[in-house]
């Protein structure tokens, strides 16, 4: 008889095993990164199914909020760097789920210094890959068409800048999926070991319990 | 089913300590020697039921077990699902240390709620038995989730639109965990019948 209900309960606890890789619960991870002007983010339920529709809200370091917007589909929000600040992503996905991310400051500045040089202008180049603002083409072109070997420190400058440009751009757009696959891999599941764990913690604790209660009883 | 840190308000967090303290301190002290080994296999099923998914509709959800967890340990459902939910804290991430109060008064009040609900039922007639098995399991996760519904609200929610979310986001639940319920209350009784013996007068 004993033997039957050990059975089950084992088998209940292999269940649980099995179906410990594709579980899905009550935990939302939303990991944002930075790419050019844009912020991206993503969020799941700790389990891989993406938090559709969820709301995303992001704060500066005083605690006020800059912009709030809802995840599409795929769980995906972007939205450009709304300020050079510690930045906290909150995503709110319904029933008490809730998941933050902090991008630091440094982060950002560094990111927007790469993408244009200039920090104090945030919203100019986007996601997606614009052509290089004109007035730069213009400027460098007739005075680079000349003379190609000795060029002025001011057009090397110039060009110097443009070709930065390109290559952060390029990258952006090279890194883009990468970036997308760290964002699908980070998603710290409970394993063996963290089940095996707590069960032992349970185990300890009737120990502990049924030693307390047999000293008592003795006593 | 677990909130997680920085969703509620300081009196809401508050007042689930309050709740959960006094609840762990009536099952401790409910817990006599036969029934340590008891309540710590239902701590250990609880800690595991959470990571079974239940894969329907667009929600979250996952088993509970708090009715079984009820029936079977009345009051010491209190410690059982506190330590539980402690260690799925620790372990997993799931919910939170600032929510663990909470988080342990939706789950366990509504266990010890479905316990005299149902508990006097269990050793009547086998139909009568299975019916309440399954309303047990069914009930209390209908409860909990109306808990969680008033917890969210209590924190400044919209608080019919929470509700029901939370509420019709558990229906899969109710019945997989009523199925569940009543599956092992009738392996028990063939089984093991002495341990549903006198549940009636063991709150």
């Amino acid at each position: 008889m004993n033997k039957r209900l050990f059975l089950l309960l084992l088998l209940f606890f292999a269940w649980g095993f099995i179906n410990c890789p594709p579980a899905k619960a009550h935990r939302v991870n939303v990991f944002a990164w930075v790419e050019g002007n844009t912020i991206y983010t993503t969020s799941k339920f700790s389990g891989g199914r993406v938090a559709q529709k969820s709301l995303i809200e992001v704060y500066d370091s005083q605690k006020n909020l800059l912009l709030s917007g809802h995840t599409d589909n795929a769980g995906a929000f972007s939205f450009p760097i709304p300020k050079i600040d510690d930045l906290e992503i909150v995503l709110q996905a319904g029933n008490g789920h809730r998941g933050t991310w902090q991008i630091k400051k440094i982060e950002l500045a560094k990111a927007q210094e790469d993408q244009s040089g200039d920090p104090s202008e945030p919203k100019r180049a986007s996601s997606k890959p614009k052509p290089t603002p004109t007035t730069l083409i213009e400027k460098s072109r007739p005075q680079n068409r000349p003379k190609i070997s000795g060029q002025s420190p001011e057009t090397t400058a110039e060009l110097e800048r443009i070709i930065e440009e390109t290559i952060s751009r390029t990258l952006d757009r090279k890194l883009h999926p990468l970036m997308t696959m760290i964002a699908e891999t980070r998603n710290p599941e409970p394993g063996f070991r963290e089940i095996l764990g707590g069960l032992g913690y349970i185990l300890g604790l009737i120990g502990v319990a049924a030693y307390v209660h047999s000293r008592r009883k003795s006593q | 089913m677990h909130i997680a840190e920085g969703v509620l308000s300081g009196p809401v967090l508050a007042a689930g300590f309050a709740i959960t303290g006094v609840g762990v301190g009536i099952g401790l002290k409910k817990i006599d020697f036969e029934h340590i080994a008891e309540t710590g296999m239902m701590a250990a099923a609880f800690f595991v039921a959470s990571l079974v998914h239940v894969p329907v509709g667009p929600a979250n959800v996952h088993l509970i077990l708090n009715g079984l967890v009820g029936l079977l340990l009345g009051w010491a459902a209190f410690p059982a699902i506190a330590t539980a939910l402690l260690l799925q804290a620790v372990f997993f991430q799931f919910g939170g240390f600032t929510s663990l109060g909470v988080n342990t008064a939706i789950m366990a009040l509504p266990a010890v709620a479905c316990h005299y609900l149902f508990a006097p039922l269990i050793n009547k007639s086998p139909k009568v038995s299975a019916g309440a098995a399954f309303a047990c399991g069914f009930t209390a996760v209908m409860f909990g989730a109306s808990l969680l519904g008033g917890a969210l609200f209590l924190s400044d929610e919209n608080f019919l639109e929470v509700a029901s979310i939370a509420v019709s986001a558990h229906i899969p639940v109710m019945i997989i965990e009523g199925f569940i319920t009543l599956f092992c209350i009738g392996f028990l009784k063939k089984v093991r019948p002495e341990m549903l013996q006198g549940k009636e007068n063991r709150p």
